[in-house]
């Protein structure tokens, strides 16, 4: 019932697809019949539309902008989700296949079953989306079909192929088990590459309309296709949310198996729950790790793009709003420690290293601190006034990227930390080989945060443009760290007896509003950075090439700006709690018995 | 039941203190508004010219030239540093005089690069600033000849450029086609240059006594004009009313009097001064 659902609404959101793009060639068409020869036709290719407001069609009830704002926030919300998840979803379901645990492959099930739900509506929000682009935007519309034509075609029929791979793993899962399994897993990387494609390909068009490429100044076309997708703006982006969207895939499920958890009853189901919220919350922390980096790549790029919008988009009225970023990255980091810290109450042997955690929750805050000290927040003369001076005669040198950089590579080192005492907690080193190994380990944090703090520093007392060459060493040394210890952790754990069992259920519920917390702030924060994403060209369709023309073309207060990303959120969670209700009512397997006294390590 | 209410509960209210610190813990400024084109017409004053100079630089390149961080070179000396810059072995310009490299500087960024300030990898051999006639700058020849004088006066220095009539209007700039002629300053002026009041009463312009106006009186559709039609506030229904007057027709009038292409005629900073300007208390 629910597959022939999904089915009708892929073919009308196909159908909307295809009479989004016949509108180009009709414009095209329009224009050839006019009588001009061909080869003056392609002379004389317009480039883009200048457009006045009487091109913007209005509609009585609809703001335009809003209108075409919430559609495309919610179909990224539900877009990134349901490309998120299949991603570990395989790499759980590749482990449980591995180390022939039956629980691993019951959990990637119950996750994908999750997205399945959210998949039509991701279907449903693009054709919206796409509806509501062409009926209040005809012009910018029309121009970016004329250019990207061929790569909507491709991505409809991806769409396609999406839906295809999707339905095949999800309704194939309890027959291709046992010696048929290699073929599962295969549909699923099948699943990933589709997906990853289909979010490059649409990735381009956001990464088109902030820095150009493939046309002219006066918005030409060249006519490669493929210049215009790759543009310079094109790989941060993909590597950003490519990352953003595993971890927000983790977020959510992670809200799911908070809310099943809290609803059960039965020690079982809530054993469950508990180790599927565990899990969860592993993934977002360790798809959020490399993050801030990948950020740190697009900013720079960016910069290196057109240094006006770098400005405009670090130092001008939008610094403000990574002031709101730092918050809710922060609350972030928080959360998924703070759940962490709760999960220690699930370990016998932990009570060795409980003690730490006021000092890593005392680290955190400080870089914490740090990180959300501004330097500059002033583009104007006007805002100068505002605000009433550029630096802060104290915190000032706090906000330079030296200090910032250091600051979440320790805080990130701290959160990896927090996961490695909880995963050591359940090991007990029987050779003195093993304590010397810890030591080394110990030595490696001090060496570690030693160097990060040194190559900031340092950063003060060189130029800029050194400066950030600091950064790349300082990443090298975080990441080091993580792999040198992961490395040493499975070496210990695989050699030495376990400690004490696990008990997954034996958790407060106020850690399940963590998750909750990771699930809203995660939302949230997308929501913003979207907004930052596109706002940033400003009075611009197309950066430096498309004016936009329409009565809506300025830049809303913050203030504004955030009501809209909160009614966002709301909408996507309501709409997301809907799908959790629909999955729910397809009766889950419990949990077998026996999970709540096993002692894995996930 | 209850567990439901209690993480909805929680969530509403989480989004909340985040929008909440959006609102209160951070500053509300209101962004410029989306520039204009500058007009520049022959029979302005020095002084006047400068003027615009002044209120382009404040838009455009103060982002950059504030002195801020490392963003760009402070300009306030550039009376005396240009005879150094082009005498550097690595200027690659043409300019002779202060005006010269003025204009240099703004339309080829490249041909001198301030040590230091190069984009990052180039050695200080191509310039990070955007070409100032092209792309998001757009800046038409009579707002460089403005800036010129702005940045000349600026530096305590002679001014050098005077305004010249009937300059062409920069590219990738759409607003002013000929057509549309000269941007009204005010709300007033706006008015009187579409003849608005040719039909209508209007707040802040002297009325003619005499014949009965072809439409409808517009000194107090502040009061009304949020409430006309369901689903618009009052700055929708008279943009609306505007720009396609004949789809909200005004009761006792008749359709088709007033004019349909003001969407093609009016510049949108025009639209929104005359939107404000009617829906404002008077
Ligand atoms: C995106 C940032 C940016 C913007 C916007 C910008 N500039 Fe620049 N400008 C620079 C940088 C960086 C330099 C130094 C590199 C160079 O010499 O080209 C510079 C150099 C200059 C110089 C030469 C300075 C010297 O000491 O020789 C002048 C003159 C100048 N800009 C004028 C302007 C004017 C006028 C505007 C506004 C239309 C403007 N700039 C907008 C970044 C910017
Ligand atoms: C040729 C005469 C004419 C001119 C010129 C004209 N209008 Fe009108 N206008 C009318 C008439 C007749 C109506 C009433 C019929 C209608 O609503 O279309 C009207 C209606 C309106 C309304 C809606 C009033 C209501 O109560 O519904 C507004 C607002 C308005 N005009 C503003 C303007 C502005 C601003 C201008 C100048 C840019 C302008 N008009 C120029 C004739 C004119
Ligand atoms: C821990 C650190 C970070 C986290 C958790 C994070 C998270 C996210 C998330 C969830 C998105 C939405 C992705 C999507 O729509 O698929 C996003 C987008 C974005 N991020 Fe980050 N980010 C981090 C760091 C940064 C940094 C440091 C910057 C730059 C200074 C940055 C710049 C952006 C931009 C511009 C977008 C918009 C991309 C878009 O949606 O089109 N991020 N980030």
């Amino acid at each position: 019932m629910r597959a022939l659902a999904s089915m009708l609404l892929f073919v009308l959101v196909l159908v909307a697809f295809e009479a989004a793009l016949s509108l180009a060639p009709w414009h095209e068409g329009a224009m050839a019949a006019a009588g001009a020869p061909a080869v003056e036709a392609t002379a004389a290719q317009p480039g883009a539309p200048k457009l006045t407001v009487a091109d913007y069609p209005r509609y009585r009830g609809f703001n335009s902008r809003l209108t075409v704002w919430i559609a495309a926030q919610l179909h990224l919300f539900f877009a990134a989700f349901v490309l998120g998840v299949p991603i570990f979803v395989l790499v759980i379901e590749f482990i449980g296949w591995r180390n022939g645990d039956p629980r691993y492959d019951r959990m990637a099930h119950e996750f994908i079953k999750i997205s399945m739900g959210a998949f039509s509506l991701t279907a449903t929000s693009g054709g919206i989306l796409v509806f509501a682009l062409a009926v209040f935007y005809p012009g910018l519309f029309a121009y970016l079909t004329r250019i990207f034509g061929p790569v909507m075609m491709l991505y409809a029929l991806l769409f396609l192929a999406e839906t295809a791979c999707l339905y095949a793993y999800y309704y194939g899962w309890d027959s291709m088990q046992g010696r048929r399994k290699p073929g599962h897993l295969l549909l699923g990387l099948a699943l990933n590459v589709v997906g990853t494609l289909l979010m490059g390909l649409s990735n381009s068009w956001a990464t088109f309309m902030m820095a150009p490429s493939g046309v002219d100044s006066q918005g030409v076309f060249a006519g490669n296709v493929w210049v215009a997708v790759a543009g310079p703006l094109w790989t941060p982006l993909n590597v950003h949310r490519f990352l953003a969207n595993i971890a927000y895939g983790g977020a959510i499920v992670g809200a799911y198996a908070a809310y099943k958890f809290i609803a059960a009853r039965a020690s079982e189901a809530k054993a469950h729950y508990d180790w599927m919220g565990h899990t969860a919350n592993g993934i977002a922390v360790v798809a959020m790790l490399p993050l801030p980096f990948a950020g740190y790549w697009m900013t720079k790029e960016i910069y290196a793009y057109s240094q006006q919008m770098g400005i405009t988009l670090m130092g001008g009225v939008f610094a403000w709003l990574f002031i709101i970023q730092a918050v809710l990255i922060g609350t972030i980091f928080l959360a998924a420690n703070f759940y962490l810290w709760c999960g220690m109450a699930r370990l016998d042997g932990a009570n060795r290293t409980a003690h730490l955690v006021k000092y890593i929750a005392g680290v955190l805050v400080i870089c914490f601190l740090v990180w959300f000290t501004p330097h500059t927040l002033v583009m104007t003369a006007r805002e100068l006034a505002t605000i009433g001076g550029a630096y802060h005669p104290v915190l000032g040198p706090l906000g330079v990227m030296s200090a910032k950089n250091t600051a979440v590579n320790i805080m990130i080192l701290a959160t990896f930390f927090t996961y490695q005492l909880f995963r050591r907690s359940m090991v007990h080193s029987t050779r003195p080989w093993m304590a010397r190994a810890s030591r080394f380990q110990v030595a490696l944090y001090v060496a570690a945060v030693a160097n990060i703090i040194w190559l900031g520093v340092y950063g003060y007392f060189v130029p800029a443009n050194i400066r950030i060459g600091l950064s790349v060493p300082q990443v090298m040394t975080t990441l080091l760290v993580i792999i040198v210890c992961i490395v040493v952790d499975e070496v210990i754990a695989s050699r030495s007896k376990r400690i004490g069992a696990v008990h997954w259920g034996r958790m407060p519920a106020r850690a399940q509003y963590a998750l909750f917390t990771l699930a809203v702030a995660f939302t949230w924060l997308m929501g913003l950075m979207g907004y930052i994403r596109s706002s940033i060209r400003q009075h611009w369709h197309v950066y430096t090439v498309m004016r936009d023309g329409s009565v809506d073309a300025f830049t809303p207060t913050i203030g504004h700006a955030t009501a809209i990303v909160s009614v966002c959120t709301l909408l996507f969670l309501a709409l997301i709690l809907f799908v959790f209700w629909l999955s729910g009512l397809s009766r889950a397997r419990e949990a077998p018995a026996g999970l709540a006294e096993a002692g894995a390590t996930p | 039941m209850t567990g439901f209410f209690r993480v909805a509960t929680y969530a509403v209210g989480l989004i909340g203190l985040f929008a909440a610190f959006s609102h209160y813990g951070i500053p509300q400024l209101v962004p410029e508004p989306p520039p204009v084109e500058e007009r520049v017409t022959g029979t302005m004053t020095t002084e006047e010219f400068v003027t615009v100079g002044a209120r382009i630089y404040a838009r455009v390149c103060v982002l950059c030239h504030s002195g801020l961080g490392d963003r760009a070179p402070k300009l306030d000396a550039i009376a005396m540093a240009w005879r150094e810059r082009i005498g550097d072995p690595r200027y690659r310009g043409k300019a002779k005089n202060l005006e010269e490299y003025l204009r240099e500087s703004m339309v080829e960024p490249s041909a001198y690069v301030v040590k230091g300030f190069g984009k990052p990898g180039t050695n200080d051999t191509e310039s990070p600033m955007p070409e100032a006639t092209k792309g998001a700058l757009a800046l038409n020849p009579g707002e460089i000849d403005a800036l010129i004088a702005y940045l000349q006066s600026a530096a305590g220095t002679q001014v050098t450029v005077a305004p010249r009539a009937g300059l062409a209007a920069g590219a990738g700039r759409p607003t002013a086609e000929p057509s549309i002629g000269e941007k009204a300053l005010d709300a007033v002026t706006a008015l009187q240059k579409f003849q608005c009041n040719t039909c209508h009463r209007l707040p802040g312009l002297a009325t003619e006594d005499g014949a009965q106006p072809l439409g409808p009186d517009l000194r107090e559709i502040w009061r009304t004009a949020a409430n006309r039609v369901a689903g618009m506030n009052a700055r929708d229904f008279l943009t609306e009313s505007i720009l396609f007057p004949n789809k909200v027709v005004a009761k006792d009038f008749e359709s088709g009097l007033m004019p349909e292409d003001y969407g093609d005629r009016m510049l949108v900073a025009e639209l929104l001064m005359i939107v404000d300007h009617l829906a404002r208390e008077h």
